[in-house]
């Protein structure tokens, strides 16, 4: 048999007995530990040794520990200062003892939490008493930092409590163990010739035509490798991007315009009376800014005449109070429907003659209760068609079209009421996992109390849908914290197949 | 949105559909727009539905908004109405804060646990929705039978009355109570009273319904 000269070493250094680490046999063989590793692998592929792996916890001070090995941990320093003070006969007053005890900075807090933790006194109304009974001389924590000092083992519980309170930094590694199978002993004992292979080609062998003579490396293609893990679009963004990459297609043009904005184009043109629940200091997040108050004058009348006398012969409007300074206050937009408003309202620019049609993906904030289908922000696909005769059937045909891109085509429709338009109706999705109906967005027909202030005759329908709604049904997410927000998990964005 | 929980063999019963089965209730109760959210612990259905239309706030409304589905109702249900024979006096010192009373008196009612429960579950679903935590409006339900009417105008109608009353003034012993307070007090020391009581806030005088 032949073997390459590493391969060999490590065969030799290994036995049937004893299993030595990849570090033992890396100093045995005056190898690298990764060149140990790669011959064992190969060796096992041949069958002449084992190799078992096992996972082991290293557990290493932080500076932080350092610095209590030399002056003791800050709770043990502050008992001794109130025993000294005769703290454990009468209270003293924590300014006199953290003096005493020569605490500063963030050691004070951790003093005084660690001290009423493990019970080593009180602490009331700004003076602490020591308990006499207990010996922070004995402190469990203590000892465990000097026998991890001195490289001896502590219990797990000890491993715990110490990591949570940042003395140590624990990190799993992967321990591999070789042993001799008989084969491999076999081998030996039959003799083993070392093969001199050359694992790459260089330019010397290549010149001096020795590259026809040598013996080449085989390459080990089914060898472990390190997974590489390049940037990637997040799936949320390229969901957003394919709903974008849709509408266009459908014929939309994108609208864009402020996060926040003055109530007036939030709430005020779409007929949300001034005292709606959604519009109360606890569904929005109002923001301590200057008011806009460069808002169209006569926009601004006439959706104040909407809201107070109604539009058209038969109109009721609110009779409800209705105040400029209200609409001129800024908020974070609860829906993007806003964007809409200032492009209807022809004040961002936009022809407004029939027909139109407008969306945008983009961002929205509201003060709900988180739960798996609710965050305080999300994406909103908004969007609108301007045009002569629609109907509620358009509006229906549109969503059926726009979610088959999606592969979704069971979308069911729910009759239902919004203060801006009518007739009005939520959208439903089936989770592909769960089998539950999701709502995935609210539409309808702008009312004319909304359009006749904006001047618009022609009739316009709407929605409002949640893109991150749709990537649930795409993806079968059950919570929307997996996809969006800080709890997102890395691991699964990486994984997770693309839908196109 | 507004929620109302509902029995469903009472929505059966009052549908005359007893083979419905409860998936053919939500199915037909969710094309009208009320949405089942889940189960009470009572076992009672619990439905979503939009703020417009909060003659659903009880098994009787949504029996009736599914009796039109089914097209074995037609038409406005409006209820027969006779001139009063009771009046509200209402009084030039009730504060300006809460300036209008309406009232009704409806006769012929046997009232049994259901029916009491779908009643007081509509008055409290409607202060919380509409009357915006009777911020708006409030509602109180009497057994006529209970009140005295003082008689009041030439023709001799009795009359409840509705003015302003000074906080310190005449005491009254409110429901789930079994003390007299005062208007002032029952704000400070009575359960419910505590829980509105920021209504009232900056009012001089307040507004009671009197029944004398």
């Amino acid at each position: 048999m032949r073997l390459p000269e590493s391969q060999l070493a490590v065969l030799e250094a290994a036995n049937t007995t004893d299993e030595p680490t990849v570090e033992r046999l890396a100093d045995a063989t005056d190898l690298k530990p990764a060149a140990v590793t790669r011959a064992a692998f190969d060796l096992r592929e041949e069958g002449l040794v084992t190799v078992t792996e096992s996972t082991e916890t290293d557990a290493e001070l932080t500076e932080e520990a350092r610095e209590y090995l030399d002056a003791g941990l800050p709770e043990v320093r502050l008992y001794r200062a109130a025993v000294e003070a005769g703290a454990d006969a009468e209270p003293v007053s924590m300014g006199q003892l953290i003096g005493a005890s020569g605490l500063a900075g963030p050691q004070v807090d951790i003093a005084l939490s660690n001290f009423a933790r493990k019970g080593y006194g009180s602490i009331d109304a700004g003076e602490l008493s020591a308990d006499p009974e207990t010996d922070p001389e004995a402190d469990p924590e203590a000892a465990a930092l000097e026998s991890l000092a001195a490289g001896e083992a502590v219990s797990d519980g000890l491993l715990d409590s110490l990591e949570r309170r940042d003395l140590l930094s624990v990190s799993d590694r992967t321990v591999r163990t070789v042993r001799l199978t008989d084969a491999g002993k076999a081998a030996l004992d039959e003799g083993i010739e070392v093969a001199q292979t050359v694992d790459r080609l260089t330019p010397e062998l290549l010149t001096s035509g020795e590259w026809q003579d040598v013996e080449f490396t085989e390459y080990n293609v089914k060898a472990d490798a390190p997974q590489v893990e390049g940037g990637r679009k997040h799936i949320l963004r390229q969901t957003a991007d394919r709903v974008k990459d849709v509408l266009v297609g459908m014929g939309f043009q994108e609208m864009e315009g402020p996060h926040a904005d003055a109530d007036f184009w939030i709430n005020d043109c779409l007929f949300m009376p001034q005292d709606h629940p959604a519009r109360t200091h606890w569904d929005r997040f109002a923001l301590d800014v200057p008011p806009i108050q460069s808002l169209p004058d006569q926009l601004v009348e006439r959706v104040e005449s909407a809201h107070r006398e109604g539009v058209g012969d038969d109109g009721e409007g609110y009779h409800s109070p209705w105040s400029r300074e209200f609409a001129e206050a800024v908020a974070l937009r609860g829906h993007t429907t806003s964007l809409s408003m200032r492009y209807l309202s022809g004040f961002a620019g936009a022809n407004i003659e029939p027909p139109q049609r407008y969306f945008s993906v983009e961002k929205v904030y509201r003060n709900d209760t988180l739960d798996p289908t609710h965050l305080l922000e999300f994406f909103q696909i908004e969007g609108w068609v301007l045009a002569e005769d629609l109907s509620v059937r358009d509006l229906m045909g549109t969503f059926e079209e726009f979610y088959r891109q999606f592969g979704i085509t069971d979308l069911e429709f729910k009759p239902h009421y919004n203060p801006y338009t009518e007739p009005s109706f939520e959208l439903f999705g089936t989770h592909p996992t769960t089998g539950e109906l999701v709502e995935i967005g609210n539409s309808g027909m702008f009312r004319p109390e909304v359009l006749e202030p904006l001047g618009i005759e022609a009739d316009v329908m709407a929605w409002g849908l949640a893109l991150e709604r749709l990537l649930m049904l795409m993806y079968g997410f059950e919570d929307i914290r997996d996809v969006h927000g800080t709890l997102c998990d890395l691991e699964l964005l990486r994984e997770t197949e693309v839908v196109y | 949105m507004p929620v109302v929980d509902i029995d469903p063999d009472e929505l059966r019963e009052l549908t005359g559909k007893k083979q419905k089965s409860d998936a053919e209730l939500k199915d037909d109760l969710f094309n009208l727009g009320l949405e089942y959210e889940g189960e009470t612990d009572d076992g009672l259905m619990q439905l979503e539905f939009a703020p417009d239309r909060l003659d659903r706030l009880s098994v009787e409304g949504v029996a009736r908004s599914l009796r039109y589905q089914y097209g074995e109702d037609r038409g406005l249900y409006v209820p027969k109405t006779n001139d009063a024979d009771w009046k509200i006096q209402v009084d030039e010192s009730v504060p300006g804060g809460r300036p209008y009373v309406s009232g009704a008196i409806i006769r012929d009612v046997t009232l049994d646990d259901e029916a009491l429960d779908s009643l007081i579950q509509l008055q409290e679903k409607l202060h919380a929705t509409m009357g915006r935590k009777r911020a708006k409006a409030a509602i109180g339900i009497h057994d006529l039978t209970m009140i005295k009417g003082q008689s009041y105008d030439d023709e001799g109608r009795p009359s409840i009355t509705y003015k302003g009353v000074e906080p310190e003034s005449e005491t009254f012993v409110p429901l789930e109570s079994d003390a007299e307070m005062t208007p002032a007090e029952v704000l400070t020391e009575h359960e419910t009273g505590q829980k509105y009581a920021d209504l009232l806030d900056g009012f001089e005088t307040y507004p009671p319904v009197l029944r004398r």
